[in-house]
């Protein structure tokens, strides 16, 4: 058990990170248009062919007689190229606590679904990221008055970080700690004032809206001078309104089509872009993904092998010809599918270079229609702090702060009323039980290990982690709970084994937030020899 | 507790000298901003345990070590760098792998405690979940192995002045002794536990007899070896200095004190002699392995190694080839830092015959840029402690 929990705990707390970030800068060819992951006939949904049933294969191959549970869930979004569902699960007792995860489908050709759906799967013991025999069912009722529960935040620069589940004074302004209620909603892409708890389309450019991460609080239609964390009435009698904040970090969907990583300095991001004619193009973005002007940054760029090597001398890359002055880029003729790139930053002359490795299965394509002139497309709001908003306002009327939902998007947006919408948690309390035995353990840890190696390959640096870590809980617990089944003259090298493969897997966690293939490679062979140790260990009992 | 004494040493020397990252990462802080309280475990009752047992001898109030991990106050706001420091394997700063021949001292902190650590500065800091209450936790320097049998302190206050961050400075201690002593361990007691960093002490124009670091574990030869005093000898003291952050613009002084602990002759009569085998230069490129070795030119029992780094190296390896082809192991570390450098003392003294082939393999880190900038390294090299058989 505590293995397992543990997992869970860092998958906790990565979750909302992992919903917007790694799966949106994943594959580099957003699922903007709803989809289908079937099949028949739907070819573009599914191009990676092999990977669909490579992911089928891996279902196929569960243990048998691991206990069966029914899942349930809503899904968030289809990545046509991986096969993968992000589905926002509910409590699965036993198995895994409520979560918005990846998970791979079993024979993803016989199943339809799009985004929004609501399903319901059959899940077992030792796979954490399996759906089987995957059913579209009817939504369920609406949770009354389901409130996500309130957090305490300091909002001081640097201080961000913290977030309490009570009361208390900020550790280093000593301000007090702002009480919140965190929860994932749906924005659209470009027009971020249009927020709303439901996914659904943009109102302005018809896109689909993508999942952020925001502040719930009540407001009023006449007076925006209320902020209450809990509904209520208003002076006139009406009930407040629920209205979001944007907060650091809850938004890391590309805006560009691109894949879109954060700096280790944590306040830069970036988006790396391959579109039409074969230019490499980079957006910059602060920690609210808002654009950042270039001035200062340079970059070069190499394309680089498998490994992640370059192949030839890096090559300067010159400022864009974007509005916000927020690009570098460069054309790179000759440069064929799937692209290969390693581009390095500095944000200052006197800074080091940081590495960021892209792989574009495709020309990133820009998300949604054109937005028109009038709502101030493009990244127009540099600097600007985030703005209050209010279910429902639209882009063009939400430059300021907390305003009423205007007609045009209220017909839309489907405001909320208080308890409309099943709370989704932001805070994970998983109670999943890895398996007990040596051998599955065993064939468990190598599963997880094996998805590691395949997140790489593909290029899908931000999806390392939930698969390293993941393999790292297994050998935890194969060391608590099992080592007494080695001889006494292994359980040196297992201890060891497992202290490396611990090590590794959390460096791989914060490499693969930084995009940098480079360093992920020594750490993915670290921890790899560590998991082939313990193989051979129990292998060789 | 004796690996809580060698993380909370790492800590601190790795914090006092890499300032510009511990600030840096401070004041990057906002990487969890994401971060909801998702960590099962919290401070009082899951962490602050771990961090008295294995951190606290630096990480205290009053301590070596710039800042206390003891409440939750003090600590939390470094949790990316706790973070950090405990996935590279920089703290604690116990490099000895498990696969190593048992060492005295230095107990390692396990994977799971490590695994909390992590989980804990990953998930949000959480202070407390129950009604636990750590209690306070203070520093309280001692000699390790007691009230030494001789104590030498400087003769003044060292003084190291506004203008400097870290000095190492050389004292020369007389003794005063009419009678030849053997000694079996020496120790320090700092003065000021805030700007010591660490310190050599030697016999003056003799042997090594302790690699002082804050936190380390204070080891007696192992019977039958011992370092030999002679009358008239000086005690040699090369000290550290390094400020912490909140003093550096400070003069800060230090009066430090060698404690020496006597021991019976040896029955051989033969004291502790050391053997040193020079790598012939740079290790090589990162992830390469690189051995160097040399052959003792005459039978011994090797009771400690000394490795001294240029640089922090992914794993080091020390076999002894005998005669007869046999390798036997005799240290294998993990992580090593140029900035940790200690004595291993063998649990199990080896015996080794003349000609035996003694072989260090090196491994460099893969990624150096995050590693800090240590001012207090060594040429590549590996030095055997032994008594002559």
């Amino acid at each position: 058990m505590r293995p397992s929990l543990a997992a869970f705990l860092l998958f906790a707390a990565m979750v909302v990170f992992a919903v917007i970030f790694a799966f949106s800068s994943a594959s580099g060819s957003p699922a903007r248009e709803p989809q289908q992951l079937s099949a028949s006939p739907a070819p573009a949904v599914h191009p990676a062919t092999t990977e669909s049933k490579a992911a089928s294969k891996q279902a196929a191959s569960q243990p048998n007689g691991n206990k069966e549970h029914t899942f349930r869930g809503k899904v968030e979004k289809i990545d046509g190229s991986s096969g993968m569902l992000t589905v926002s699960g509910e409590n699965v007792p036993g198995w895994m606590g409520p979560m918005t995860m990846n998970y791979h489908v079993e024979k993803p050709d016989n199943v339809t679904v799009k985004v929004g759906d609501h399903i319901t799967a059959k899940v077992y013991d030792g796979d954490f990221t399996t759906l089987h025999e995957v059913r579209v069912v009817a939504a369920e009722p609406a949770v009354a008055g389901g409130l996500p529960p309130i957090s305490y935040v300091c909002t001081a620069r640097g201080e961000e970080s913290v977030l309490e589940d009570k009361p208390g004074k900020c550790p280093q302004s000593g301000a007090p700690r702002v009480p919140v209620r965190i929860m994932t909603v749906y924005s659209c892409l470009k027009f971020e004032s249009f927020i709303q708890e439901t996914p659904g389309i943009c109102p302005v450019d018809k896109s689909e809206l993508v999942p952020i991460t925001a502040g719930l609080y009540f407001t009023c239609k006449n007076d925006s001078q209320i902020h209450q964390l809990q509904p209520g009435k208003c002076a006139d009698g009406g009930a407040r309104i629920r209205g979001y904040e944007r907060r650091p970090h809850g938004d890391h969907n590309p805006r560009h089509g691109g894949q879109l990583f954060m700096d280790e300095d944590n306040w830069h991001h970036l988006e790396g872009t391959w579109v039409r004619p074969k230019i490499f193009r980079v957006y910059f973005y602060n920690d609210m993904t808002q654009p950042l002007a270039a001035n200062g940054f340079s970059a070069r760029v190499a394309k680089s092998d498998a490994s992640g090597n370059d192949i030839g001398a890096p090559i300067p890359l010159k400022a864009g010809k974007t509005a916000g002055g927020n690009t570098l880029e460069l054309s790179i003729p000759g440069e064929a599918l799937p692209a290969k790139f390693t581009l390095r930053v500095k944000f200052k002359p006197d800074d080091k270079e940081r590495v960021f490795d892209f792989t574009f299965a495709d020309y990133s394509k820009e998300p949604g229609l054109a937005a028109p002139a009038s709502a101030g497309s493009g990244p127009s709001n540099t600097g600007a702090a985030p703005k209050s908003q209010t279910s429902g306002n639209s882009a063009a009327g939400a430059s300021g702060s907390v305003s009423t939902p205007n007609p045009t998007s209220t017909a839309t947006s489907q405001p909320q009323q208080p308890g409309s919408t099943p709370y989704v948690p932001t805070t994970i309390r998983p109670e999943e039980q890895l398996p007990t035995t040596t051998p599955e353990l065993v064939a468990e840890l190598a599963k997880r290990a094996q998805a590691v190696g395949k997140a790489l390959d593909q290029g899908d640096l931000t999806g390392l982690w939930y698969p390293a870590i993941g393999a790292k809980d297994v050998a935890l617990a194969i060391e608590e709970n099992h080592i007494s089944e080695i001889t006494q003259d292994k359980r040196p090298k297992m201890t060891s084994a497992v202290r490396r493969l611990t090590m590794a897997a959390w460096e791989i966690d914060a490499a693969g937030d930084l995009g940098n293939k480079e360093r992920l490679l020594p750490l993915y062979r670290d921890f790899s020899a560590a998991v082939a140790d313990i193989e051979s260990i129990y292998g060789s009992r | 507790m004796e690996a809580g004494k060698q993380f909370k040493r790492l800590m601190g020397s790795c914090v006092a000298t890499g300032l510009a990252i511990v600030f840096f990462l401070v004041a990057t802080q906002h990487i969890g901003a994401h971060t909801p309280v998702t960590s099962r475990y919290d401070y009082n009752r899951d962490v602050f345990p771990l961090f008295r047992d294995h951190c606290a001898v630096c990480h205290v109030e009053g301590g070596p070590a710039p800042m206390s991990l003891v409440t939750y106050k003090a600590a939390m706001p470094w949790a990316q760098s706790i973070r950090d420091e405990l996935t590279a394997g920089r703290m604690p700063p116990w490099p000895v792998d498990p696969t190593s021949p048992p060492i005295k001292g230095g107990y390692p902190v396990s994977s799971r405690d490590i695994d909390v650590m992590v989980v804990w500065a990953s998930g949000g800091t959480p202070e407390n979940y129950t009604d636990a209450k750590p209690p306070e936790v203070a520093f309280n320097p001692k000699w390790q192995l007691g009230p030494p049998d001789l104590k030498i302190a400087m003769e003044g206050e060292h003084t190291v002045p506004p203008s400097a961050i870290e000095e190492v400075s050389e004292f020369s201690l007389p003794i005063n002794l009419n009678e030849t002593k053997w000694i079996k361990a020496a120790d320090l007691m700092p003065g000021n536990p805030s700007m010591v960093r660490d310190a050599v002490i030697s016999v003056e124009n003799g042997p090594v007899l302790a690699l002082w670091q804050p936190g380390g574990d204070t080891i007696s030869a192992p019977s039958g070896a011992a370092f030999r005093l002679a009358p008239g000898s000086k005690i040699h003291l090369q000290i550290h200095y390094k400020k912490h952050f909140d003093q550096e613009q400070n003069a800060v002084s230090d009066k430090s004190t060698v404690g020496l602990y006597f021991t019976e002759p040896p029955p051989s009569g033969r004291e502790l002699q050391s053997f040193a085998i020079d790598s012939p230069k740079s290790a090589g490129d990162a992830g390469a392995s690189t051995p160097f070795e040399n052959a003792l030119q005459k039978a011994a029992r090797i009771v400690a190694l000394r490795p001294m780094l240029d640089r922090a190296y992914e794993s080091l390896s020390v076999d002894a080839i005998t005669p007869s082809g046999a390798t036997v192991p005799l240290l294998r570390l993990h992580g090593p830092r140029p900035q940790w450098f200690q004595r291993y003392w063998l649990q199990e003294p080896v015996e080794l015959a003349s000609g035996s082939k003694i072989a260090v393999h090196v491994t460099p880190l893969a990624d150096y840029s995050d590693e800090p900038v240590v001012t207090r390294k060594f040429p590549l090299q590996l030095v055997l402690d032994y008594v002559p058989l």
